[in-house]
């Protein structure tokens, strides 16, 4: 079952001075399958975080549609906008964007809260979520108290809490070191195996080869397509190293 | 490398900082300003020649006594809080290669062109309205033609001399800081976080009980000398209270909120409650000063407003009549000789254009009585027969015609008459009470510009922060509007906080504002306390204009 569609997405920007209009996504089409674990991989300034913001309706294209689930982000009112969002994506980012002024755990019920769930069914939910993401000691310390790689993971669990249908992660592992990265894909992994779909975009091979397709962008424009298929993670790994290099001259990321 | 190098580097930081430096700009322009005209005043002789001229004088020392110590303590204030926004800055400087001596020289260059230009702005702008409020003081005082503004070369020297003085310790400071950070602290410095509160219960408690007892003492205190001398002590342990209330009493009341799971987790309180609690904890200190600054305003004109429009009052405590003439009691004679003093007067007066009104009743034993038995000294008032009465007509007449009424008065007995008239302690009165309100007027003023620049830099830096959470809420699936509003909201609860408190601590003060105005014989208890009201209530509309005008500006700054 197709969950996402982006349909002919394109966005440009004017510029700040004499208005010459440049365009950082171009007639973008691709489909995400529910279950799908989809990376999106380009250089710095292709197009990624314009293309997930697209998705994640926290901007509008200029032309083209996105699609989640059969509805149409364009037909939803402005005012219903940031319920739908929070109803049915979750989000991560590079700079893992926690607020400052909430304990982790109130960090993470954030979304919950706001959909006024019961005081009994946050603690369900915080619980085993927690604890899989290794948060338990840290829930009553604020963002400022704990590493980077445990503040993404609480971005996480914040953006996993309301069971979205689809989580979105732009360069997550970004700001983190290798083992937190490994970390924090391998959780990415697990629960795209118990059925999370989740895009991703990342300008690095290795972040990439946790998923099990990734695009190629460059310039605002979907180059191609690679399916991981079967193949273990360094195999593909390897791919995606020669793709991009090949696809890219070199502007990918090896790391 | 050349000096012209960190000149314009200076003069780029400055420019670009413009929404830190422009408040402190204003602040110590205005400082410098009244500094500069009080000393004027001070200086000048031909308030020095007026009738009470020393009085006012010698009041306006005591001001400029209490405004340095003032300024010493706000500039530095603005100025730690300037430093501390900027430490990142400083630090970039290191890391990109700038050695601390050149970062020194940017900052001292910095502060010669700030604090240059806001003195020369002090000055000038105290040398123009120097006039305006010269004219203001003389038409309250409601004396003395023939005075006139003139700019003294000592006051001239003496601001260049204090303010220079404070300029060059904040340097002094801020090059201090630079050299004592290093750039690693610098760029870790902004970002501290809070350390967990102790003792939270017990200190909390104990500011309510220092708050308690200050109301207490306020409240019950009865005598005029005891409430004088209690309220310093008075004022002080409100302080105290205040800061405790602000500082751990908020926190409290917040965190048991907190913890209170079915209240807490709720869209509308979630937030608001978090974000107060987070707020109130890095502004504490600076909204006790505010709730400080506010009541001290508020008592002080109060206070000056009471004494000036209570004179009249004041007056009558110890002039039942506006002139009264005592003749010694002899029997039928005293009547005789009264009759022809009072058609003596009632002639006299015609001729300058004066009417005069009889008192009928004053009985020798009112006069004794106590308020009025100073004015009549040792004289036994039953030895006398009194002829008591008010005048009306143009103020002018009225000295050289009681001059020459009391030259023409007939005689009876040995001793003469005694008399008192209300005309010379008027005069005096207004000159004390007036140069007082006057003074306080111009105190509130100073305190409020300060209150409203604390105001805007707390605003400014919560600005700041607030912008990234407003983003990062609207990801999490928050609308527009309702972010807007829980921010506004809580914006509200934080400004309105001091502004309550201020109006309880003037509340509860005004019992003992009403006998300590009783020493200065104000017994009218509802002239106290209307001006009170009134203050307060200017003050609130006030109050409220200055946190939206503020809001206002600093976002629409930051949005740009
Ligand atoms: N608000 C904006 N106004 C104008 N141009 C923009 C804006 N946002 C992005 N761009 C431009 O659009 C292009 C794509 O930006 P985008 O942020 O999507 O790149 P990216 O692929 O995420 O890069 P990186 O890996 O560095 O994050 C860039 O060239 C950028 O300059
Ligand atoms: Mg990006």
């Amino acid at each position: 079952m197709v969950l996402l569609q982006a349909v002919d997405l394109v966005k440009t920007y004017s510029g700040r001075l004499g208005g010459r209009r440049y365009s950082a996504l171009d007639k973008v089409n691709f489909q995400v399958e529910q279950g799908e674990f989809t990376a999106v991989m380009g250089a710095s300034g292709s197009g990624k975080t314009t293309l997930l913001n697209l998705l994640a309706s926290l901007d509008k294209p200029s032309q083209g549609d996105v699609i989640l689930n059969g509805q149409s982000f364009r037909s939803i009112d402005e005012r219903r906008l940031a319920a739908f969002r929070r109803q049915n994506l979750g989000f991560v980012f590079q700079d893992y964007n926690l607020l400052d002024t909430f304990t982790v755990r109130d960090n993470i019920l954030l979304p919950l809260v706001l959909n006024r769930a019961a005081v009994e069914d946050m603690e369900k939910r915080l619980i085993p979520l927690a604890s899989r993401l290794g948060l338990e000691s840290l829930l009553d310390k604020f963002p400022y108290e704990i590493s980077g790689g445990e503040q993404q993971r609480t971005a996480v669990a914040r953006a996993m809490i309301t069971n979205p249908k689809l989580l979105l992660a732009d360069e997550p592992t970004g700001a983190l070191d290798s083992r937190s990265s490994a970390n924090l894909l391998d959780i990415f992994s697990e629960f795209n195996a118990q059925g999370q779909t989740i895009v991703m975009v990342t300008h690095s091979a290795f972040a990439a080869s946790f998923s099990s397709r990734v695009l190629f962008i460059q310039d605002g424009r979907l180059l191609t397509e690679i399916y991981r298929g079967d193949e273990p993670r360094r195999a593909f790994f390897d791919r995606l190293v020669n793709a991009s290099s090949s696809l890219m001259d070199g502007g990918a990321n090896v790391g | 490398m050349a000096n012209g190098f960190y000149w314009k580097l200076a003069v780029h930081n400055v420019k670009n900082n413009r929404v830190m430096y422009g408040p402190y700009f204003f602040a110590s322009t205005v400082m410098s300003a009244v500094y500069f005209i009080i000393l004027n005043v001070v200086f000048n002789r031909s308030i020095a020649n007026m009738s009470y001229g020393a009085t006012i004088q010698a009041m306006f020392t005591l001001g400029i006594v209490v405004m340095t110590l003032f300024a010493i303590g706000y500039i530095f204030y603005i100025n730690g809080f300037l430093i501390r926004r900027r430490k990142k800055e400083f630090a970039l400087y290191g890391i990109l290669g700038l050695e601390k001596r050149h970062v020194l020289r940017i900052i001292i260059w910095e502060n010669v062109i700030v604090n240059g230009c806001s003195l020369i702005a002090g000055l000038l702008s105290g040398a123009v309205l120097g006039k305006l409020v010269m004219f203001c003081l003389l038409r309250v005082l409601s004396t003395a033609p023939g005075s006139y503004y003139q700019i003294s070369l000592p006051a001239l020297l003496l601001t260049c001399f204090t303010f220079g003085i404070i300029f060059i310790a904040t340097t002094c400071y801020n090059a201090l800081q630079v050299h004592l950070a290093r750039p690693v602290d610098l760029l870790h410095g902004a970002k501290k976080g809070e350390k967990k509160l102790r003792g939270v219960i017990p200190l909390s408690l104990l500011g309510l009980l220092i708050l308690a007892f200050a109301y207490i003492l306020a409240i019950v205190v009865e005598s005029p000398g005891i409430a004088i001398s209690l309220f310093w002590p008075d004022v002080i342990l409100v302080i105290i209270a205040t800061w405790l209330l602000f500082v751990v009493g908020c926190y409290f009341v917040l965190s048991r909120l907190q913890k209170n799971k079915k209240f807490y987790y709720r869209p509308e309180n979630f937030i608001t409650v978090s974000g107060l609690l987070h707020r109130l904890r890095r502004n504490a200190s600076g909204l006790a000063n505010i709730c400080i600054l506010s009541t001290m305003v508020i008592v002080t004109v109060s206070c000056c407003t009471a004494l000036f429009f209570g004179q009249e009052s004041i007056l009558r405590q110890w002039h039942p009549a506006d002139v009264i003439i005592g003749f010694v009691d002899q029997g039928e004679t005293a009547a005789q000789v009264m009759q022809q003093a009072w058609q003596l007067s009632e002639e006299t007066a015609a001729q300058s254009g004066l009417q005069l009104t009889l008192v009928e009743q004053l009985t020798p034993s009112e006069l004794t009585s106590t308020h009025y038995s100073g004015i009549f000294g040792e004289h036994q008032s039953s030895d006398y027969s009194y002829l008591a009465f008010n005048v009306q007509g143009n103020s002018e007449e009225i000295t050289p015609w009681l001059a020459n009424l009391l030259s023409q008065l007939p005689k009876t007995g040995s001793s003469g008459y005694i008399y008192s008239e209300i005309f010379s302690e008027r005069a005096e009165s207004y000159a004390l009470y007036g140069g007082l309100l006057f003074l306080g007027v111009f105190f509130a003023l100073l305190f409020l510009t300060n209150t409203v620049l604390i105001i805007y830099f707390r605003q400014v830096s919560e600005s700041y922060d607030d912008r990234r959470r407003f983003v990062i809420m609207q990801q999490v699936g928050m609308d527009d509007q309702a972010v807007k509003q829980t921010i506004q909201r809580q914006i509200r609860t934080v400004f309105l906080l001091p502004l309550l408190g201020a109006l309880l601590h003037a509340a509860a003060a005004s019992p003992m504002l009403i006998t300590m105005l009783e020493a200065f014989q104000l017994y009218n208890s509802w002239v106290t306390l209307a001006c009170v009201a009134g203050t307060g209530l200017a003050f609130i509309v006030f109050y409220l204009l200055v946190c939206k005008l503020t809001a206002r500006t600093c976002y629409s700054m930051l949005k740009c």
